[in-house]
């Protein structure tokens, strides 16, 4: 025997603890197993290639912090050799070494991150603990040389801000002489531990020729075992001085890309020990005062260097243009981030792109994550070591932004209030209802003096009164009679309530299932009550029609109690429904005319007019409708309560 | 520099490669990058030529993007960055478009999300693309955000309205409209720039 399974849709995030961020990923599951993943992003958006259009060179760069902030100098790296590439500069040497110091502390930094939070997305919390206790020594270092831990703009066009402060040497020494030991600490965890193997192991596997064609980089070409890295390659900086391995996996998984990442942190250890026995004595930052600001000791001697100073922080440094473009990537701890730079002349980029890993490795989790179960989705999420600040590079949406025909109908609140426990808040709909209850009010009011010539509303009231009269005494022939002042009230108010609705931007009452529903069923209730009153127990003979064969009775009785019950319903759904009905129609005809106006021109115009006669039309009959709603609400009334009066058949 | 390497490598690779290619390719060696020209319509054939080529194999689309220029005919410049793990090269390949451009996905699957990005920000649209929806921009979005006449503002803004009780959109309204100082004065770039050379 076979059973057809049904494959279903899940949301992950956009708020989910492995999400890193807010990824929200529409999966296809077959049981428990990943058909389709579907990352929707952007929900970090900022535009940030659109700002960095209208900022300066130097006023971009703060923006690269921003994009992978786990990773953040690495970006600013990248951005400055673009930006010294369009202006031919190169920096000293010893500022290139400080430059590849904190490359490397940032990637450990990274490293650190992407590994024990990966670790953590799978259950294992302590490597994160560990780990971050590390995190926060190099934003240390971090902050010595900028003052922020994070978003430092510390490496810039021209070199690096600052000279690192005293001290600063002897205790990264002291950081990379102990952190080994730190990674050892964190591999004992790991590596071998039995769990951490089966969710890794031949999960997520990328081969060489997949690397390639979807454009990844990083760990993760370097985890299929692509000799790769643009350290290495395509030697920037002092690189290509300093002695390192690049770790390459073998099989492609989630696993391979965890030891990767170890190992670039022992070889980041490695090139710093390297760069802190090599680091030159010299300036930090290209001598060229068009491009780097003097030092402000120099302001106060030399007028050139005040207006250096303040040509570089007002207008910015100047790259020569127009059409003079540059991509420049650099190995990122994420893989390869690339700046593409074009210069217009002037001191604004014309435009900058930005290539960030994230971008594409998202892309692959789609065929990555494929027959995998659910669970290992966190683990691919994890290994991809996403920063959604990079890969979406506007604002998040809401679902209640868009508009809807059904908006006029939403009840708002205009100020909460409390009576004991009662809510008795200021909404648009009590609003409402104190409106008709005042126009309704006018209208008795002006009965109060009756001249002996009838004014307009006198006649109109008199007219209200004989035609409410008439139908009641005809409906219930005349039983009903006490029940009359209420009736005509009840006529009233949905007429007044309808009618006021109809006016532009106001709120229907009466289009609210709530109140329809509280109007018929308390009168139902009171119907009830009244047969009870009148005729007792022979009130119930109601639901036994006279004359009905005995054996039917029951079934007959049944069907009477069921219809008499519902009465409520249809009453209060019948209201609701046509005066929401019509608003909507009304609603969407009018936006319709309106979007036809916005297309613009005599067309859009002309065309603009159909939906707009549509709308008078309807409206017309939405004048009638709420009259004849009222009247068909009240007639009923009269009718049911006839049934209170006269029960039998 | 190892820079140097390939500084020499690509050219020779690529005259020989692209002396039986017709006329209207230009390459252009600048800011020691290597550019090709080539029109829309040579572009599909151009990239699967340098994807399978057994001196090149640019094997990975590392980056497609545009840049807007609003006062050119043809308005949009598509850039596609390619590299070669093979040989260690890079080559920029550049075209220039006013309407749809054939989309690179079915050679280099990586350009499906590239494309799409290019769709959302700039609208431009990709010829038998498979799934081309709007990629970074919110959901029901208008517009297309990195063309030049998109103000940086926006045309509306996200806020909490404290009546309502949750976010709304409403179309922009600024207090002050964005100040874009130009000082006007000439300041000389850092370094006179060399012209661009042009190979063929």
């Amino acid at each position: 025997m076979t059973t057809s399974l049904k494959n279903f849709t899940m949301n992950f995030g956009p708020q989910h603890p492995a999400a890193h961020g807010v990824l929200r990923l529409v999966l296809e599951l077959r049981g428990e197993v990943v058909e389709r993943a579907d990352p929707h992003i952007g929900l970090l958006h900022r535009g940030t290639e659109k700002l960095i259009e209208y900022k300066s060179y130097l006023q971009a760069l703060p923006y690269f912090d921003r994009l992978d902030y786990v990773s953040m100098m690495a970006q600013e790296h990248a951005y400055s050799l673009a930006v010294e590439k369009l202006v031919d500069s190169q920096p000293p040497i010893r500022a290139q070494y400080i430059r590849v110091i904190f490359g490397e502390i940032t990637r450990i930094l990274n490293h650190l991150m992407a590994v024990t939070t990966h670790a953590l997305d799978l259950g294992a919390l302590t490597p994160f603990l560990w780990g971050f206790e590390e995190r926060e020594k190099l934003m240390e270092f971090y902050e010595r040389v900028s003052g922020a831990r994070l978003h430092a703009a510390y490496i810039r066009p021209g070199g690096v801000h600052r000279d690192l402060p005293r001290g600063l040497c002897d205790d990264l020494y002291a950081f990379v002489s102990q952190f080994g030991r730190r990674l050892n600490e964190m591999e004992e965890l790991l590596t071998s531990n039995r769990i951490w193997k089966q969710r890794l192991v031949d999960v997520g596997v990328v081969s060489q020729a997949q690397a390639q064609a979807w454009g990844f980089s990083g760990v993760m070409v370097r985890g299929s075992g692509l000799p790769w890295d643009l350290r290495r390659s395509q030697s920037y900086e002092i690189y290509d001085r300093l002695e390192f391995s690049v770790p390459l996996g073998s099989r492609g998984d989630c696993y391979d890309r965890y030891l990767v990442r170890v190992e670039e942190m022992r070889q980041s250890l490695r090139l710093l020990e390297q760069c802190l026995v090599q680091l030159p004595p010299g300036p930090v930052s290209s001598g060229d005062a068009k491009l780097v600001p003097p030092p402000r000791a120099f302001m106060k001697h030399s007028m050139e260097s005040l207006i250096h100073h303040f040509k570089l922080y007002s207008e910015g440094l100047v790259v020569a243009g127009p059409g003079r473009d540059t991509y420049v990537a650099l190995e990122a701890p994420k893989g390869e981030f690339g700046v593409f730079l074009v210069a217009s002349g002037g001191s604004r980029p014309y435009r900058c792109r930005i290539r960030s890993p994230g971008f594409l490795h998202l892309q692959g989790l789609d065929w990555m994550a494929r027959g995998h179960l659910l669970a290992d989705v966190v683990a691919i999420v994890g290994t991809q070591d996403l920063v959604f600040g990079e890969v979406d590079r506007l604002f998040p949406p809401h679902p209640s932004m868009y508009l809807s025909p059904l908006e006029t109908f939403e009840v708002l609140l205009y100020r909460p209030l409390g009576f004991f426990s009662l809510d008795i808040s200021l909404t648009n709909g009590a609003l409402f209802l104190a409106l008709a209850a005042a126009s309704i009010g006018l209208l008795f009011l002006g009965l109060l003096r009756t001249p002996l010539i009838p004014s307009g509303v006198q006649l109109l009231a008199e007219q209200l009164y004989r035609f409410v009269l008439s139908m009641v005494a005809e409906q219930t022939g005349g039983a009903a009679l006490p029940f009359f002042p209420l009736l005509l009230l009840v006529f009233i108010f949905i007429a007044v309530s309808n009618l006021l609705g109809l006016f532009p931007f106001a709120f229907t009452t009466t289009a609210q299932f709530a109140l329809t529903f509280a109007l018929a069923l308390s009168f139902n209730l009171g119907f009830v009550l009244l047969g009870f009153r009148l005729h007792g127990m022979n009130f119930l003979r109601l639901f036994l029609p006279a004359g009905a064969p005995a054996a039917l009775l029951p079934l007959i009785a049944a069907i009477e109690v069921v219809s008499y019950l519902i009465r409520t319903f249809s009453l209060s759904i019948r209201l609701f429904a046509n005066m929401m009905a019509g608003h909507t129609l009304l609603h969407i005809l009018a936006t319709f005319s309106l979007q036809l106006l916005k297309l613009g021109g005599p067309l859009g115009v002309v065309a603009a007019l159909i939906p707009l006669a549509l709308v008078l039309a309807v409206f017309a009959l939405e004048l009638a409708i709420a009259l004849i709603q009222a009247y068909v609400f009240t007639i009923l009334l009269a009718i049911y309560s006839n049934d209170s009066y006269h029960p039998v058949h | 520099m190892a820079l140097d390497r390939f500084l020499l490598q690509l050219p020779l690779r690529l005259v020989r490669f692209l002396g039986g290619l017709p006329a209207p390719l230009r390459f252009v060696l600048r800011e020691r990058e290597f550019s090709l020209w080539v029109p829309p319509l040579a572009l599909l054939p151009l990239l699967a030529l340098v994807r399978t080529h057994s001196s090149l194999q640019f094997s990975t689309l590392l980056d497609l993007t545009s840049v807007d220029y609003p006062g050119r005919s043809p308005r949009f410049q598509l850039v596609y960055q390619l590299l070669s793990y093979r040989f260690n090269l890079r080559l920029t390949l550049r075209t220039a478009t006013d309407g749809a451009v054939p989309s690179a996905s079915g050679l280099f699957p990586a350009a499906n999300w590239l494309e799409r990005e290019i769709w959302d920000l700039f609208g431009i649209p990709f010829g038998g693309h498979p799934d081309l929806r709007r990629i970074l921009s919110d959901y029901g979005f208008e517009g297309h955000p990195l063309r030049k006449e998109f103000p940086l503002v926006g045309f509306s803004e996200v806020r909490y309205d404290d009546l309502r009780r949750r976010v709304v959109l409403e179309p922009l309204e600024f207090g002050q409209q964005y100040r874009h100082f130009a000082s006007g004065l000439p300041w000389s770039p850092p370094l006179p720039s060399p012209p661009p050379s042009i190979l063929t």
